[in-house]
């Protein structure tokens, strides 16, 4: 018999769909359910983050880093004041860099955990989704605590943080610690080894090493390929170097090296090492000293030149580059973010060839992207 | 509803707005639609915590042709703009709109270089209730949703008289 | 490899033409600066691919393109990683403003198809040879190119207002 010609059909998902988490816009063309090619279109969300940059002074940014990467904005605070103070030369009071370990510890797994909860959610679980944002909120009422709002906190100030923390609060978050190791193995219960769900993460979307360098993955998306690599401990900045802590990477241990729920499970498994973190710092902080005190009055005395400094958030590396003109303007004359979920994104129309098209909901869920980061 | 009266058991008597009314304010599905950092306290109001399901307000349906309420949650850019319109003309009647969070009602922190930014979603649909934040509580949302309930308690089915 | 050893075999392979110049904060003139090479913008092609598949230099990730406006020039501004050997390097490609044209580096490095993809969308230098040269964040009809600093602010696009003329006081 002859073959039968059949024509490719084009499949417009999103920007409103349920499962692209946010408006992100994805032409498809597919033979039947088989994906030919991926085309993402983004800009949905584009809110000119950069441009703002430009016209305001340093600390009025630190409240824009929030809305970009929204699920994690303590990591983006952090990340864009150490460009600041490495710029500027500035000193963090330890306590200050205790308390910034701790929140933004507390907002990776709180990330991590929505990660979790909106990956089962797009294949079709939707307890899992119930309990990521039962546990969250547990997260939101500390940090709410410690910076006086919810979700968006502009808690890490450039050269020091926002508001100074109690014992009681200290004491809360330990109890927090406790009460959230039990919930990984319920997660891992109900989820992770579930056999639906290995079946459907599992061989699904690899992504071996060099192609996951090649195409600017980092965090945990690097480490579900294998690669041993977080800029906490291979360069570690702040204070990252006091604390002890392993570095989960993928191994293939259902599947392929370098799968959806290698990138999954290297996600849930950070979380375990983010509260060990807490836990050491809760010892080694004492609530004694100045949180304001190298926070600068103006920023007059900024120097001329750029820096660009990385750091770990929940989804990578984010690096800032910040290009200023020296004292007299009070405004960076050039600040870029590089976000991780953009990059990782980009492997898309890369791997999508040949895969099924709820596959690629797969994928997009196991690369953990948050569109306001993306588009910025 | 509101009752006019108690026959015997069983019985009640009630207009016919109000039976209407009542059916439509109890029932009320969102579309689930998420913009931006307000959606995830949207989401975060369908959660256990905050329950949005005891005011009847919990089935968020993926398609548009299945709800009546759209909650604008975020930033509506100017790429995003046109396709928020065509959701909206794609709700069937009778639709109603919670403008969420600073961005959608005005344009939030993007008012001033935000070149891409709609300043306001009601410059392209029309709004029935602005929840003011950034980002609303999840609470603030659930006033937001009573305040619409009331507004659709109000509604009647009969003609309007024209004032001469 | 310290920038200049890098430099220096960069130099030695393809010349003073395409490799203008090396700078630490007391060569540029600045307080604080990263050490970064100043290539010749259209050799940025056949550089790129050097750094990657040399063993020694071995840059095997591109972690960011930014890009800059000085005002009469524009310039496009790499961060590149190495996993293998550790080490980073910053590089500058300097283009007029008129005909802004850099070589492309999308073949080399997967990620940088995006990033210039976008730095070709804020400030409209051309990528030369990239495979696929469209806006990423912008509509394809958005005219100028925002983070330009003499872009002006369009006062409708599409029939809808992008910078309101009632002034509501927001200072
Ligand atoms: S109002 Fe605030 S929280 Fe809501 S979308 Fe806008 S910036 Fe985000």
């Amino acid at each position: 018999m002859e073959q039968i010609k059949t024509d490719l059909m084009t499949i417009n998902m999103g920007p409103q769909h349920p499962s692209t988490h946010g408006v992100l816009r994805l032409e498809l063309k597919t033979d039947g359910e088989i994906v030919d090619s991926c085309r993402p279109y983004l800009g949905y969300l584009h809110r000119c983050f950069e441009k703002h940059c430009e016209s305001l002074d340093y600390l009025k940014i630190v409240p824009f880093t929030d809305r970009m990467d929204y699920l994690a904005a303590m990591n983006n605070n952090w990340a864009f004041a150490l460009a600041v103070e490495k710029m500027m030369g500035i000193e963090v009071p330890e306590k200050c860099e205790y308390l910034r370990v701790i929140v933004s510890e507390l907002n990776r797994i709180a990330s991590h955990i929505i990660a979790f909860g909106t990956f089962g959610l797009d294949i079709g679980a939707f307890t899992p989704f119930l309990l990521a944002f039962n546990q969250r909120e547990l997260i939101f009422d500390l940090l709410e605590e410690a910076s006086g709002a919810r979700m968006l906190y502009n808690y890490i100030w450039v050269g020091g943080v926002a508001r100074d923390v109690t014992s009681e609060w200290l004491k809360k978050v330990k109890g927090f610690c406790e009460s959230y190791k039990p919930v990984i193995n319920e997660i891992d219960d109900l989820l992770s080894y579930n056999k639906i769900f290995v079946s459907r993460a599992a061989n699904v979307g690899i992504v071996p090493k060099d192609l996951a360098i090649d195409y600017g993955f980092t965090g945990p998306n690097l480490r579900g390929s294998g690669i041993e690599f977080d800029l906490r401990k291979d360069e570690p900045y702040s204070i990252y170097d006091k604390f002890d802590f392993d570095v989960p990477i993928g191994s293939g241990e259902e599947g392929t090296l370098g799968d959806c729920w290698d990138r999954y499970m290297c996600r849930i498994r950070e979380t375990r090492e983010s509260i060990k973190i807490i836990e050491q710092a809760l010892e080694g902080i004492s609530l004694e000293g100045d949180i304001y005190e190298a926070v600068p009055k103006n920023f007059n005395k900024m120097p001329k030149g750029e820096v660009y400094v990385r750091s770990e958030t929940p989804r990578g590396e984010m690096g800032i580059y910040i290009v200023s003109e020296g004292g007299k303007a009070p405004t960076p004359y050039r600040c870029k973010v590089r976000s991780p979920a953009f990059c990782a994104l980009s492997i898309l129309e890369k791997i999508a060839k040949g895969v099924m098209i709820s596959d690629i909901i797969v994928i997009l869920g196991s690369i953990d992207i948050v569109l306001g980061e993306v588009d910025r | 509803m509101s009752l006019d009266g108690i026959l015997e058991e069983g019985v009640i008597t009630t207009t016919v707005d109000g039976v209407l009314n009542w059916a439509k304010k109890s029932s009320i599905w969102p579309m689930g639609f998420g913009l931006a950092c307000c959606a995830i306290e949207m989401m975060a109001t369908g959660a256990p915590r905050f329950d949005m399901a005891r005011f009847g307000c919990e089935v968020f349906r993926p398609s548009p042709r299945q709800c009546d309420l759209m909650i604008v949650a975020g930033t509506v850019t100017m790429k995003m703009a046109p396709r928020v319109k065509r959701l909206y003309e794609q709700m069937p009647e009778p639709k109603y709109v919670i403008s969420m969070g600073s961005c959608s009602n005005c344009g939030g922190p993007y008012w001033q270089q935000g070149y891409h930014v709609l300043k306001g979603v009601d410059r392209i649909i029309p709004v029935d209730v602005y929840v003011p934040g950034c980002p609303p509580r999840p609470e603030a949302l659930l006033e937001g949703i009573f305040k619409l309930q009331e507004k659709i308690k109000m509604t009647t089915i009969a003609k309007k008289k024209i004032a001469v | 490899m310290t920038p200049e050893e890098i430099f220096n075999k960069l130099k030695d392979k393809f010349g003073e033409s395409k490799i203008l110049s090396v700078h630490n904060n007391e060569s540029a003139e600045v307080d604080i600066c990263d050490p970064f090479i100043n290539i010749e913008p259209l050799a940025m092609t056949e550089v790129a691919k050097f750094l990657k598949n040399d063993s020694e230099l071995a840059f095997d990730q591109c972690c960011c393109i930014s890009g800059v406006d000085l005002g009469d020039d524009l310039q496009a501004v790499y961060h590149l990683y190495s996993f293998n050997q550790k080490h980073k390097i910053c590089l500058k490609a300097t283009t007029n403003r008129e005909n802004p044209a850099i070589g492309t580096t999308a073949l080399t490095w997967g990620i940088s198809g995006w990033l210039e993809r976008e730095t070709y969308d804020m400030f409209g230098i051309i990528f030369k040879n990239h495979p696929d040269h469209r806006r990423i964040l912008l509509e394809e009809d958005w005219e100028g190119y925002p983070l330009r600093k003499d872009y002006e602010f369009p006062r409708y696009w599409r029939g809808m207002e992008v910078t309101p003329e009632e002034d509501y006081g927001t200072d």
